[in-house]
């Protein structure tokens, strides 16, 4: 079986897809650093003699005096929080408006899951099996005395392991091509998150601050998630769909509806069970309004999870009672 | 060689994908079963909420209460016109002690401060208090600017009449808690003074300020401190860049004005 993953893993590096995707993420990140960079001149330029420590100071001063005259109306947790959470760019000395590495690397993640890491999961996954049928290698491959089974699943476990290692050089590169440009503090800053939504009402009453290493530790493995099961259906037209173009086009219109469908669905409550709309799991843990109600991250796991292992069931079986000529 | 590389890059893709299903079992964990471990923190605050103070100890109590202006928003030293009134009051009596209680919030309107009137704390400080500024009503009447769009005379009325109501229940809470104290309310000025239809955001904030003095007028040592006429002239030199708050030196004009108010005959009775 190893062996089968490894021809698998040399066929996906033998046609650069891994160096593709890398040099695409690369140079995005390298375009946001540089625009981020510029903004933060500009603010500097136009905020150039106002202390963000005073301003920071009063906005806490503001938060203390609503915490003294019992004005929270049961924010109090949050506000704690958020007291704490600027706090600790005061006692850093680090300017909240011009953080980090740690700060871009979340914020490119949390926008990078809907669009962003799916399409470079969709350049992996696109051709694993249909590029079998045009070049015409699929036969070679099942005139072999190995089960048709064996071969997908080694098809299907070299994707896993190139989701795996592209989520991790997504990590990498933003934060060391970010982290040179902004410098590598903050990883320790505290992040709000366990808000939750009852009634359509944020309830903050669970709110909790995590340190920002482990928020992006937990963002990226919503990320891989996401990619894994965008991978899966991929993986499922590439078997399905003869023709590499069409698995790309199809794909591509699903992900795009998605960013579109999640705009307007408010109104179209069964649209929660479609993936494309279940994609932003990071919103979750941050103070965002679901797009529907009565979405939750425990909610789109389980629709994410039904799709993948669907998708998944109709390879194999398509795959291995297909007539192949 | 080139089997080596690919066998490497096969065991880290292994690893970082255990490393990110172990992120994905965090969240899990964290989202589910994350028990808000800052409530034990929280608790300790509450109980310590029985002040009780002593209010003949020969200390001058300020107690500051309303929006932005009290809260000081616009000034980069963030004194606002409470800190530059002290400043001023320190300076007329120098071995006299002064306590300032500041509780102003961003954005407050006159029925959150009624609200905020009801909290023991806030209660105890003012029943000690010698002097109380308060500075309410700017943002019921702009509303973060969205007044502006719509400056027809009925619209306006109706604002002012609310205003008037709230304000009625906040001085004679106000009065009833501390009757003695004086009683400074802050006056607006027209942040708009110099942009269109300068006339008429004018007349409607001195009709305001006219309606508020006389609200205020029922209240014994109630005082309604003009200040439209503090930024009449050079508006742009008094405020901050966000057009809206005064900047350090309104803030100071403002300060200078109540401080020169207060007099310190009660005090050496």
């Amino acid at each position: 079986m190893i062996n089968l993953v490894y021809n698998e893993m040399v066929k996906i590096t033998g046609k650069r897809r891994l160096v593709v995707v890398t040099l695409i993420i690369a140079i995005l990140i390298s375009l946001f650093t540089y625009a981020q960079f510029q903004q933060a001149a500009e603010n500097r330029k136009r905020f150039g003699d106002v202390d963000w420590r005073t301003a920071l100071e009063q906005r806490i001063a503001g938060w203390e005096s609503r915490l003294a005259n019992g004005s929270g109306r049961g924010d109090e947790g949050e506000l704690e929080m958020r007291i704490a959470q600027q706090r600790y760019y005061l006692d850093r000395n680090i300017n909240p408006s011009e953080p980090g590495a740690p700060t871009f690397v979340r914020g490119f993640v949390e926008n990078g899951i809907t669009l962003l890491l799916p399409l470079m999961m969709m350049i992996v996954a696109a051709d694993l099996v249909s590029s079998e049928h045009s070049s015409g290698t699929i036969k070679v491959l099942l005139t072999r005395s190995v089960r048709r089974w064996r071969i997908l699943l080694s098809k299907y476990l070299a994707l896993m392991l190139s989701v795996s290692i592209i989520i991790t050089l997504f990590g990498v590169l933003s934060t060391v091509i970010s982290g040179l440009v902004f410098g590598f503090q903050g990883w320790d800053a505290p992040v709000l998150t366990g808000f939750t939504v009852t009634g359509g009402e944020l309830d903050t009453s669970g709110v909790r601050s995590l340190p920002q290493w482990q928020f992006i530790l937990m963002e990226l493995g919503l990320a891989w998630f996401v990619s894994l099961v965008v991978a899966t259906i991929t993986f499922m037209l590439s078997v399905l769909v003869r023709t590499t173009a069409a698995v790309m086009g199809i794909m591509l219109a699903c992900l795009i509806a998605g960013t579109i469908l999640r705009e307007m669905v408010e109104s179209w409550e069964t649209a929660k069970y479609l993936f494309m709309v279940n994609l932003e799991l990071i919103d979750y843990l941050q103070d965002a309004d679901p797009p529907i109600a009565g979405m939750s991250l425990g909610f789109s796991l389980l629709v994410l999870l039904v799709w993948g292992i669907g998708a998944l069931i109709v390879s194999f079986v398509s795959f291995t009672r297909r007539d192949v000529y | 060689m080139k089997g080596n590389w690919i066998q490497g890059l096969m065991a880290a893709s292994a690893l970082s994908g255990l490393i990110w299903l172990g992120g994905l079992g965090w969240t899990l964990q964290d989202y589910f079963a994350g028990a808000p471990d800052t409530a034990g923190t929280s608790i300790p605050a509450a109980a310590e909420e029985t002040p009780a103070l002593a209010v003949d100890d020969g200390k001058f109590r300020v107690v500051a209460l309303g929006d932005s202006i009290t809260r000081g928003a616009g000034d980069p030293d963030g004194k606002g016109y409470v800190g530059y009134m002290v400043e001023a009051l320190k300076t007329k009596a120098k071995d006299q002690e002064i306590l300032v209680k500041n509780y102003g919030i961003n954005g407050m309107r006159t029925p959150d401060l009624a609200a905020s009137l009801t909290e023991p704390a806030v209660r105890s400080e003012l029943k000690a208090a010698d002097v109380i500024v308060v500075s309410v009503g700017g943002n019921d009447l702009f509303r973060g600017g969205e007044t502006l769009g719509n400056l027809n005379p009925d619209n306006i009325a109706s604002i002012q009449e609310a205003y008037l109501v709230d304000l009625d229940g906040v001085l004679k809470d106000l009065r009833g808690v501390n009757p003695s104290a004086k009683l400074f309310l802050i006056g607006l000025y027209n942040p708009f003074i110099a942009m269109k239809d300068t006339k008429t955001t004018t007349k409607i904030v001195r009709d305001w300020n006219y309606q508020a003095a006389e609200t205020a007028a029922v209240y014994p040592d109630t005082v309604l401190v003009p200040t439209l006429d503090l930024f009449q002239l050079q508006v742009q030199d008094y405020l901050a860049r966000d057009q809206f708050h005064p900047n350090a030196e309104g803030y100071r004009l403002i300060g200078e004005r109540v401080a020169s108010l207060i007099t310190w005959k009660e005090e050496s009775e």
